[in-house]
């Protein structure tokens, strides 16, 4: 599935792994899809966790080489 | 405002926040609040204040011209902050001049006279008006532009005792949080005109509606 953007926050720490793909879906219209690349542990199970509490539309996080990688949709309204 | 790497880190608890975001923190960042009265309760407030980003202060320079100092701390705690300090003869010659710079005005100058001048600029110029003050085991948030539409006797608005420092912080906590829902959201936080008590004894908020009052020479109802 091609997506609309592609943001990498396997570098960064919590919180600024949320706030980078946060401020990445603001600039973003809606509708459009966003693939983020992560790290596991910390980021795996707090930015998907972040993003349903924000009811935003990802796929399950699947594995890309010794990272994740998972597609978020921004919605509608 | 342009968003820097500096800005995403001092705001990253922030802007995670659901009622925050980037485009919520830009409100706060390019926000604005003229404060008038820099004690206990003016700095408490202010400290919050500057902390959650509010990018733009007046103060109208007090009788202790403390207003300086308070620049200096937020030069020092978040150099993105802008104060502009003006003198108190603005109080006598052009009031509603100034309060109308400012999307709102936090009044905690603990005296009646100021309070009154500043209810009636901003009454004038239709300026929302928060207005707070203690007493040594309460404290008291008014939302309106009247404190002479308050019950009489105005409940602690004459105290002169020593202040404890536990309610201005209480109070200047609380005013931030005003501030930032109003800034964040003006349609649906508007200031409704209400009298907020807090005690210490207990350690609860209490409010209630203010009635305005028909005789009052500021609003007149």
């Amino acid at each position: 599935m091609k997506s609309d953007e592609f943001i990498d926050i396997t570098t960064e720490h919590c919180p600024m792994t949320f706030v980078r793909v946060k401020l990445k879906l603001e600039e973003m219209e809606a509708g459009q899809t966003l693939t983020v690349r992560l790290s596991g542990g910390e980021p795996l199970e707090n930015v998907p966790q972040s993003l349903k509490d924000e009811n935003y539309f990802f796929t399950t996080p699947e594995a890309d080489g010794d990272c994740f990688k998972m597609v978020v949709t921004k919605p509608k309204s | 405002m342009t968003t820097t790497e500096q800005w995403m880190n001092r705001y990253s608890r922030q802007i995670i926040l659901p009622k925050f975001g980037g485009v919520g923190q830009k409100k706060l960042s390019n926000g604005s609040v003229g404060l008038v009265g820099t004690g206990s309760i003016g700095l408490s407030f202010f400290i919050y204040g500057i902390g959650s980003g509010i990018g733009r202060w007046g103060i109208l320079e007090s009788e202790d011209n403390s207003g300086n100092r308070l620049a200096y701390a937020a030069k020092i705690r978040n150099p993105d902050i802008k104060v502009e300090i003006t003198g108190k003869q603005q109080l006598a010659s052009n009031l509603e001049q100034w309060v109308s710079l400012w999307p709102i005005v936090v009044e905690v100058s603990n005296d009646l006279a100021v309070r009154q001048k500043v209810a009636a600029a901003c009454h004038t110029t239709k300026t929302a008006l928060i207005s707070a003050w203690n007493s040594e085991q309460a404290g008291w948030l008014l939302h309106s532009p009247c404190p002479t539409c308050l019950p009489k006797p105005a409940p602690g608005i004459a105290g002169t005792t020593p202040l404890d420092k536990m309610v201005p912080g209480v109070l200047g906590c609380a005013l931030a949080q005003q501030v930032i829902n109003a800034l964040l959201e003006p349609a649906s936080s508007p200031i409704k005109a209400s009298l907020t008590a807090f005690q210490a004894a207990t350690s609860q908020f209490s409010s209630q509606k203010v009635e305005k009052k028909p005789s009052c020479p500021i609003c007149k109802g």
